[in-house]
């Protein structure tokens, strides 16, 4: 694989360093100070994206050890940290094909329901497995797994069990009726 | 108010006027076990004190107050919903550094780092969501929820990483955005990890400056880390 410069990602990944103690309203804002002061190019930066994202051969361990991207980034496999990124970038990059709060009312009511009949360890269902089940269903079909932060982990009927040393996968999420 | 005309507080005049101004305001107290709780009329549980300060259930940003500060916290009305609202101890700090501390818009630093953070509070954001002392809540807790431990160590902080400084000018510039770090002599402030509950001193200091037009930096945050 060719190494690219990647300028524009790696400017648009800075304000979403795990190190960084910032808000998701503190990172956006300094990212759209990025594009708004030339910093970052949404045509190249898209680009970049889309070319990393479709190169299956892209070292994303790699990119987020130079870049200091995550606190243990040996912790992930490669697929997740191109997961972590899409989660911070799509949806800045794409309004339009952000889901509506009716799309994450669905899905937050349809995981509740895959997780209600979940009974294997504790209750507590591994994220990928929850996403596998949801895209059984046609609706789901193309469904990205980042849109499962989406979901409401706070006051609500799910509960969320992270994995140590790697909070920016989801871990596992239980029906909080289900306590063994 | 279940219980306490059984308790030393029914001769507590200043814990006397705090419930007479919150049962006005619908606020409602009973005992929970050693705990004080504040609930609204419908029972809805606003916050508890406990291990003797005030820890937030239900937050708020905005409200007609209602009663006076406890433990950096107030009652606030919205339109009939009450909740808490962080209100932090500004009174050590002078006007040019309540300036520097809060004129960016997204600057939380008193509210979340501030030296009357409760170590309830700082607990509290270490969990997973993670609820920061002014009910900001976030699917992760960062990687430590620190605080400054006094004014007098939130202001060598300021004072350190400020520009002009040479944590300043070694600090990493992305963007208009600089990320300064600054290692005093001394424990400055303390934190708590991921999930856990138990405290480390801190001496390193991160702020987060942006240049917001000329040069003129403003901060955004600071904090105290390992």
């Amino acid at each position: 694989m060719i190494e690219k410069e990647n300028k524009n990602l790696i400017a648009a990944l800075h304000p979403y360093k795990e190190e960084l103690d910032l808000d998701d309203e503190q990172r956006l804002d300094w990212l759209q100070d990025n594009v708004e002061g030339g910093f970052v190019n949404i045509k190249h930066l898209k680009l970049e994206f889309e070319e990393a994202l479709s190169d299956s051969n892209f070292d994303w361990l790699n990119f987020a050890k130079s870049n200091s991207l995550l606190l243990s980034p040996s912790s992930y496999k490669n697929q997740e940290i191109a997961n972590y990124v899409k989660s911070v970038l799509i949806d800045f990059l794409y309004p339009n094909e952000v889901l509506t709060k009716g799309q994450i009312y669905q899905l937050q009511t349809d995981v509740v329901t895959i997780l209600k009949k979940y009974s294997k360890n504790d209750g507590w269902m591994f994220s990928y497995d929850l996403y596998d089940t949801l895209k059984e269903n046609e609706q789901y079909r193309d469904l990205e797994y980042f849109n499962l932060w989406k979901l409401n982990f706070y006051n609500s009927d799910i509960e969320r069990k992270p994995i140590e040393g790697k909070y920016q996968e989801i871990g596992y999420l239980r029906y909080k009726g289900s306590q063994a | 108010m279940d219980n306490l005309g059984e308790t030393s507080l029914k001769t507590d005049v200043k814990w006397l006027q705090r419930v007479t101004d919150w049962d006005a305001a619908g606020v409602r107290l009973s005992k929970n076990g050693s705990n004080l709780k504040l609930a609204d009329v419908s029972g809805n549980t606003l916050g508890e004190f406990k291990n003797g300060n005030l820890l937030p259930e239900k937050y708020a940003t905005t409200g007609t107050p209602r009663g006076e500060v406890v433990n950096g916290y107030q009652v606030v009305d919205n339109n009939g919903t009450l909740a808490l609202k962080r209100v932090p101890d500004k009174s050590a700090y002078n006007a040019s550094e309540l300036t520097e501390l809060t004129q960016h818009p997204n600057a939380h630093v008193l509210e979340r780092h501030g030296h009357d953070v409760t170590d309830d509070a700082l607990i509290k954001r270490a969990q997973t969501p993670s609820v920061a002392p002014d009910g900001n809540v976030a699917n992760n807790p960062p990687s430590h929820s620190s605080k400054f431990n006094s004014p007098d160590d939130l202001r060598e902080g300021l004072n350190s990483t400020k520009p002009g400084t040479t944590a300043f000018n070694n600090g990493v510039q992305q963007g208009n955005t600089r990320v300064v770090t600054y290692t005093s002599t001394k424990v400055l402030g303390k934190g708590v990890s991921r999930n856990g509950s138990s405290f480390v001193d801190m001496q390193k200091v991160k702020a987060v400056y942006r240049d917001v037009g000329g040069g003129n930096y403003q901060l955004i945050t600071m904090y105290p880390e390992l």
